[in-house]
């Protein structure tokens, strides 16, 4: 197979180009012209962006308005999960919780999450969900592994949605 | 009666029956589906839980297709006409599955049965995804343990019985019964005690819904993470065919399979719990060999087989396997043997049986090791190669005073102080091969590739890489040359090996 090659001529610099002034002129005219116009950065982290409610940040667990971790550990975010971000152990819970599972191990991989909100449709339980937060760091891959209490407390308490077990 | 009808015609194909025979039975062997929870072929049929209504032509109300009987009263000389997917057939499953359903909790995030649970599959087909009642369900214990290995939530239970025909007419004993009425209705235990019965986990596998669940499996994972494989039990010599589950390396679950001719469908508590060891934090992953300062180091397989075979051209003895080898690893082990110019002997520990599917055999290949003419060690004795899995066949006496220097091992513990070079042996349940069970009927047992440790070498390659380098003329035949083998050998002349078979003796659905 021949590739056809097209031989492009380039401009040769003329004296004035190579003074670089006029250049240099142009550049801070349109530096002085934005200095009047409406800014569009912000000063992070002291200024947030506000994200829109369906916003789909780092997935969160929650509890509900009496306090109970609604995670039962049934493992369908797990199974569903694309990348396999997230790792479940069950246990079972001693007497007087209402149900009777719950996650022994829940640790969601902030490395390997895709932000795709698979796992907040699959949840029968209503116990995960996308949180708006955006603000993902770590000091090493260890700290990216985020753990069950670390989920509880970011995802906090929310008091929509079914509340299956509460005449247990 | 001598023109007595013996055809019935289920969606209008004619099919024959015998006397005796009910619609559920006839549709089954032939291929048609019908939903049943409450019916079992291994038991009584009662009738009770209402799924698996058909419609019978001329009549205008649907009927139970597992206790109607094939054969019309004896005044009518016509086939009996019926049909499984008819609107009146559909509408009473449709009724009876909205009834069963108006108690049944919302259980099957924390229920250990979903993935293969009846109410729930059918429910899917047939389930109206909107019920009519809204009144608040039945509240009925859950929890409850039926001795040490079950435990029952009455609140799944759909009281199909099945629980108590099996404790009535499989092990007669007679430890469950059904107590109250109507939806208050629940199992209980009628003994005060204990309910721990050789066989009481079969209850388990029977219940068509979540309510007996296991103690050992409880929340362990859930189903549709795990790889089953058809395999044999091991733990006895009976050869009761079981399906073996796991996850990620882990041996989770035994469950029996089919097989009228071992087991029907049920198996012995003692062979669930069997595989306990196989997930041994102790389990050996890679090869060792003995150090100049008598240090065991990791090494690779060439060189620990070219060091197992060093080690055994300057110490050849007998080898002493364990009653679990299959038919191949015997075989080769007898060529390894021959080529030191010494024999292979097995042993196996004898226990208490008890005449149905737990033999006092406890080898589970060791009648095929009586077909391979592989003796049986009865006492300790010298030996320079040891494999050893299971910890009751070759206990810690027999291999201390074995003085074996190469050894075959699943668990680290079972090394002895003599050992140079040991290899790790994977389990039962990751090797495949054919067991020969006491009644001298050869199966085959898969390998689940869920279990185990990765990357183990296998057992009969290893094998007949060592016989190699003993003997130079050795020409290598792999596992399915040493099979071919084994059919031409007299002694299996008339037992019918399962390779050769397409559909191994007694194996069924």
């Amino acid at each position: 197979m021949t590739v056809k090659v097209k031989l492009v001529n380039r401009r040769r610099s003329t004296f004035l180009d190579r003074l670089y002034f006029p250049a240099i002129f142009k550049g801070l005219g349109i530096t002085f012209r934005r200095m009047f116009k409406k800014k569009v950065t912000m000063q992070f982290p002291e200024e947030r962006w506000s994200v829109r409610e369906q916003y789909r940040g780092m997935p969160v667990l929650v509890s509900d308005d009496e306090g109970r971790p609604k995670c039962v550990a049934c493992s369908l975010c797990e199974y569903v999960c694309p990348p396999k971000a997230i790792y479940i152990v069950p246990q079972e819970l001693e007497e007087g919780n209402k149900v009777e599972r719950g996650p022994a191990v829940f640790d969601l991989n902030m490395l390997r999450c895709i932000y795709c909100g698979l796992c907040e449709e699959a949840c029968p339980e209503e116990a995960i969900f996308m949180s708006q937060n955006y603000m993902v760091w770590g000091a090493d891959r260890g700290d990216m592994i985020f753990h069950k209490e670390k989920l509880y407390e970011l995802g906090g308490v929310r008091t929509e949605g079914v509340k299956k077990w509460k005449d247990k | 009666m001598g023109d007595a009808v013996n055809t019935i015609f289920i969606n209008g194909t004619e099919y024959p029956f015998k006397p005796g025979q009910t619609v559920i039975q006839v549709a089954q062997e032939n291929g048609i589906d019908i939903q049943h929870y409450c019916y079992h072929p291994g038991l009584s049929i009662a009738g009770n839980c209402r799924i698996c209504m058909i419609e019978v032509e001329g009549n205008p109300q649907p009927q139970i297709s597992c206790k109607l009987d094939c054969a019309p009263p004896p005044w009518i000389k016509e086939p009996l006409r019926v049909q499984t997917e008819s609107e009146v057939a559909k509408q009473g499953r449709e009724g009876t599955m909205e009834m069963l359903l108006v108690n049944h909790p919302l259980d099957c995030p924390i229920c250990d049965q979903a993935g293969e649970c009846h109410l729930q599959d059918y429910s899917y087909e047939v389930g109206q995804g909107q019920a009519s009642t809204t009144t608040a369900k039945t509240k009925l214990p859950k929890n409850v343990p039926f001795g040490s290995k079950i435990v029952y939530d009455a609140e799944r239970c759909i009281k199909c019985t099945l629980c108590v025909r099996f404790c009535e007419e499989i092990t007669e004993t007679n430890e469950l019964s059904m107590q109250g009425r109507g939806d208050e209705e629940m199992v209980v235990m009628t003994s005060k005690g204990e309910f721990d019965t050789p066989y009481s986990m079969n209850i388990i596998d029977i219940c068509p819904v979540g309510a007996l669940t296991s103690r050992d499996f409880r929340f362990k994972s859930r189903l549709w993470f795990m790889d089953f494989a058809n395999s044999i039990d091991t733990s006895s010599a009976k050869g009761v065919n079981i399906v073996t589950g796991g996850r990620n390396g882990t041996f989770l679950r035994i469950e029996p399979r089919y097989n009228a001719s071992i087991n029907d469908w049920w198996m012995a508590d003692e062979g669930r719990v069997a595989y306990k060891y196989v997930n041994s934090p102790s389990r050996l992953e890679t090869a060792l060999v003995r150090d100049a300062d008598g240090q065991f180091r990791v090494a690779n397989w060439e060189d620990a087989i070219s060091a197992a075979a060093e080690a055994l051209r300057s110490n050849p003895g007998d080898i002493l396997l364990d009653g679990g080898c299959t038919l191949e690893e015997m075989v080769l082990a007898k060529d390894l043997a021959g080529a030191m110019g010494k024999n292979a002997k097995f042993a196996a520990a004898t226990g208490e049986g008890d005449g149905w599917l737990v033999t006092e055999e406890k080898g589970a290949n060791a009648k095929g090791a009586e077909l391979l003419e592989v003796a049986r060690a009865k006492r300790a004795q010298a030996a320079s190669v040891l494999v050893i899995e299971r910890e009751e066949h070759v206990n810690a006496s027999m291999r201390e005073k074995s003085g074996a220097v190469v050894v075959f091992a699943t668990d680290g513990e079972h090394v002895p102080e003599s050992a140079e070079v040991v290899f790790p042996l994977p389990s039962w349940a990751e090797r495949e091969g054919t067991l020969v069970n006491i009644d001298g009927l050869a199966q085959w047992m898969e390998r689940n590739p869920a279990i185990g440790p990765n990357n183990l070498p296998v057992f009969v390659e290893i094998l007949e890489d060592l016989i190699g380098e003993l003997d130079d003329d050795y020409a290598w035949r792999g596992a399915d040359g040493v099979r071919a083998e084994i059919a031409a050998l007299p002694a299996f002349a008339k037992v019918a090996l399962p390779w050769q078979t397409e559909t191994p003796v007694g194996a069924g659905s």
